[in-house]
């Protein structure tokens, strides 16, 4: 009876032990901070807090980012080839941008890109802008006076933003 | 070995022991996605791994916490084996009591926490969302009301559920038996009452949060596995679209089975140590007594 009595006590002190060792230790090592025992370490958040903020290059959308091509027009439909140079220090994958394109400072057409197109980190890739334009001479000097609607993915993360930025305004 | 020691072995308990003693690592039972890799988290009631656009996030307190129950259950897997080895000796019973429930309350507690999680997160989470991001919002008085009505029901289906299970045990003569399913049946009510209260609960969420600067917050978590969109739609500027799957790894379903071995190898040894071991102490018994307390007993038999 009394080696069951001193098991039982055995087992139950090594069950306490093994609840709250961890607690203990725990708190020890952080000298009795219960946040510092919970949350991760300050090198790992300052790294994670350096991640979110580091996504996106420090001048963001500028006049560089977007580079307009010659356009050309087939029946009512105005088609604009450019560049495009992601701001983002991750890969993207751009789902649909749309524009306002004006010409001799008049806006002449809303454009929106043809199909989505997956971006590398900071990479440069070719898009084409595609709208409807009711006017009979082709643009000459085309510029972006305006992003409307930007439709990006970033870690299957579907972010649309509408926006009235002039890039490099 | 004789047959008569092979015979008095409790295998299912052998089982359950090597399957406790493996069980901390093979690896996550569940896996949590945000997004393609946006935020990941693989965890165990042995492990936790927490990534965030691939970089890792540790706690020591979780950490110490995951690492002692490895520890506890490589002991009671140890305890197991040595108990259905010996299971009539003095110590069988204490040792193989230490870590025989262990795997499925590990099964229980994480199904239970995962579906109060995913509760708490689609019913007050979207209310505090909207109040951060859109200045109004908050809590609304249906919201408030709604962890009341989970409690309420809770209690009183955990009382009806465990009220049918008495029934049922009412039925099963084998004393020992009886009293050790009690403990399992507790923790099965307890199971199925969390999933009532949340289905219940659930029929009752408000509609998703509006704050006064058009913030929409709808937030859907799955329950224990599947794959939901929460959005987050800020005026007519941003609109955020957040895909998250939560799935049971073939592991988590190794534990249940682990859970439903050991269940079955407690039964066995609660026979034992009730029909093998008694017969055996009453034989003691009978060979301690003196000539002249032998013959009355014999006397009493006829």
């Amino acid at each position: 009876m009394k080696k069951d009595t001193a098991l039982k006590l055995g087992l139950m002190l090594l069950g306490i032990l093994l609840s709250l060792g961890p607690l203990i230790i725990s708190l020890g090592t952080h000298n009795w901070d219960i946040v510092a025992a919970v949350m991760p370490s300050d090198a790992e958040l300052n790294q994670t807090q350096n991640l979110v903020t580091g996504l996106i290059d420090n001048q963001g959308f500028t006049a560089d980012t977007f580079s307009l091509g010659s356009p050309t027009i087939q029946g009512n439909t105005i088609r604009v080839p450019a560049q495009f140079t992601s701001p983002f220090k991750i890969p993207i994958t751009l789902e649909s941008l749309t524009i306002s394109v004006s010409d001799q400072g008049a806006t002449i057409a809303q454009l929106r890109t043809e199909s989505s197109v997956e971006i590398p980190a900071q990479g440069t890739v070719s898009i084409t802008f595609v709208g409807t334009y009711t006017g009979t001479t082709l643009p000459t000097n085309p510029q972006i006076s305006g992003i409307d609607n930007m439709t990006i993915e970033v870690y299957g993360i579907t972010i649309s933003a509408r926006l009235s930025s002039v890039p490099g305004g | 070995m004789g047959s008569g020691v092979l015979r008095s072995i409790n295998w299912f308990g052998i089982v359950a022991g090597i399957l406790v003693l493996t069980l901390p690592f093979m690896g996550a039972w569940l896996i949590a996605q945000a997004g393609t890799g946006a935020v990941t988290i693989s965890t165990s009631p042995f492990d936790l791994s927490i990534s965030f656009l691939g970089q890792p996030l540790q706690s020591s307190l979780v950490g110490l916490f995951l690492l002692f129950t490895k520890i506890a259950f490589v002991i009671a897997g140890i305890f197991l084996i040595m108990s259905s080895l010996f299971p009539t000796s003095w110590w069988s019973k204490r040792l193989f009591g230490f870590g025989v429930m262990r795997p499925f309350g590990q099964v229980v507690y994480l199904a239970v926490l995962l579906v109060i999680a995913a509760l708490v997160a689609n019913i007050l989470l979207p209310s505090v969302l909207v109040g951060l991001l859109g200045g109004a919002g908050g809590f609304q008085i249906s919201t408030l009301v709604l962890p009341i009505v989970f409690i309420v029901v809770f209690v009183v289906s955990i009382y009806v559920i465990y009220k049918l299970f008495s029934r049922l045990l009412a039925k099963i003569s084998h004393e020992t038996v009886k009293s050790q399913l009690k403990g399992n049946i507790i923790l099965t009510s307890i199971f199925i009452a969390t999933l009532v209260a949340c289905f219940l609960v659930y029929q009752r969420i408000p509609a998703p949060s509006t704050g006064s600067g058009g913030t929409q917050v709808n937030l859907s978590i799955p329950y224990v596995s599947g794959t939901t969109t929460s959005t987050i739609q800020i005026g007519n500027t941003l609109a955020v679209a957040l895909p998250i799957t939560l799935s049971l790894t073939g592991i988590f379903w190794v534990a249940v089975a682990t859970a439903v071995v050991c269940i079955i190898a407690r039964v066995y040894q609660g026979r034992y140590l009730s029909g093998e071991t008694t017969e055996r102490q009453e034989t003691r018994k009978v060979m301690k007594l003196k000539p002249t307390e032998k013959k009355v007993l014999k006397l009493k038999a006829k």
